[in-house]
Parts: C-alpha cells; structure tokens; sequence
C-alpha cells in the first residue's frame, strides 16, 4: 500500500497518497511469500532480504549502504511476527519459523541508525493474549530500549 | 529531547481483538520509563477511533485519519512519533507530508 500499488483510494481518504518509492523501501525477515507476492516483489524496486532458518539470504551491509546514498532519513516500521517464534510467538498472524533473532534485530536497528536518522517507529503486531511466559513482551520492550539508546546518541 | 508515544489499541480498526490490549500492556510494563531513564521527554497519546465499529473497512479508515493527525501534530512539535500500532500506516504518511521524498522505510 505504501508504495501505491495497492487501496489508492481508501490511502486517499486519510490524505496524502503521495507513496514511497519503491526505491526507498527495503523489507528484512520475510519468510513466507505466496507465488503471486514473489512475483511482484521480483517486478519492483524494492529490496528485500529474506530470512531462512533464522540466517539473512542476502547482504544487508551493502544494501544499507546503497540505501544511504540517496535518502537520509527513515521511518522504521517493525512487525513483531519478522522475530523468530520461538522468541516472539504472541503476535498476531499465525508464526513462521525460522525468522530474526533479537540479537538480529538490535543489529539491524544498530546498523540503520549508524547510516539515517531515524524519524519515527512502529512497532507493531504485539498479541498479549497469544504471548507465552512474556516472551514477546520482554522482547518488545528490549527493542523500545534499543531505539531509544540509537534514537539518544543520534 | 522529546518522544510521543502513541497507542493505537485497534486491529483493523476494531478494539474487540486481543492485539489491541499490546499498547497498554507495553505501557503497563514500562515503555515509557525505557525512555524516560534514557533522558527522553515522554507525552503519551492514544488514538481514538470516534465512532462505533460497523465494519473494518470504514472503522480502520476511522482510525487511520486520527492516527495521521496526532502524528502531524507531535511532528509539529518536534517529538520524535513511536507508535504502538496496528496502523502504522498514517505515521508513515505523515511523515511524507512533513518530511521530503528522500525519506527512506524499512519494515
């Protein structure tokens, strides 16, 4: 939606639809594509790095530098279910296995603020009534610790 | 510096879905003293939906528009916007409006 492919006029309603370059959009931790999503992931400019078996199928380094070349601040959007289950399993959709560690996570946020300033978050997706023993909870809020320490020191 | 936390207790626009407990359940258990202890100003918002829920389509839409415009207003404060969302949808988009094209996302 954000890069106006898709619901262009119910984005309309709420204002602005002016969407994000694909160009500018860059997608971490995806594990479950269906055909038709891998081939439109495929036919765009967006850069995507899957996840396997908790590993990144692709340099996210070069791609955060080719990144830093063209645009200088970020939005950073974070779903809960992109985590490992076993780390993050009350969320909203069904889990998938094999996704980001935290330790993942912290370097990712770690590697982003080093390159852009960071504008806003979302962190989102979080199902307490999915949660087992805090989980997800201690997790969540590990993550709002490591935003606000890049977000101070930026 | 100054950080808003912004709740948005709704999935799909709908407060009836265990999800849309999460914001004040991160609250509950100390969101905004992780940044209070990192010497941030923190104010924390919730966004309301405004009207009753019929149907996702007009009730997220609901949401959404309060959403953009509570992120408008903290940007215009200079806070730094976090939201707890199921919506983050309008932060981005509000973003765009105040920001320039060479903003980039990830998700």
């Amino acid at each position: 939606m954000i890069t106006g492919h898709c619901y262009r006029s119910y984005w309309a309603q709420i204002g602005d639809n002016t969407p994000v370059l694909e160009s500018a959009t860059v997608i971490f931790g995806v594990r479950d594509l269906d055909p038709a999503e891998q081939q439109r992931f495929q036919q765009s400019q967006i850069r995507m790095v899957k996840w396997r078996d908790g590993n990144p199928q692709g340099n996210v380094q070069t791609i955060l530098d080719d990144l830093s070349k063209r645009v200088h601040e970020f939005y950073l959007h974070i779903d809960l279910d992109a985590l490992d289950p076993e780390i993050a399993p009350g969320i909203v959709d069904d889990p998938v296995p094999g996704g980001l560690s935290l330790h993942q996570m912290e370097d990712l946020i770690r590697a982003m603020c080093c390159r852009l300033r960071l504008r806003a978050a979302a962190l989102t997706t979080y199902n307490p009534g999915r949660d087992h023993d805090g989980k997800t909870l201690r997790v969540s809020l590990r993550v709002l610790e490591v935003l606000a320490e890049f977000t101070r020191a930026s | 510096m100054q950080i808003s936390l912004i709740q948005v207790p709704y999935m799909v626009g709908d407060d009836r879905h265990s999800s849309s407990d999460g914001p004040q359940h991160l609250l509950q258990n100390g969101a905004a003293n992780i940044f209070t202890s990192n010497g941030f100003t923190v104010s924390v918002d919730q966004v309301e939906r405004g009207t009753a829920y019929r149907d996702s389509a007009t009730a997220s839409l609901a949401v959404n528009k309060n959403l953009k415009k509570t992120v408008n207003e903290r940007l215009w404060r200079s806070r730094f916007p976090s939201c707890s969302p199921d919506h983050a949808m309008s932060a981005q988009e509000s973003l765009q409006d105040s920001t320039t094209r060479d903003a980039g996302s990830f998700g």
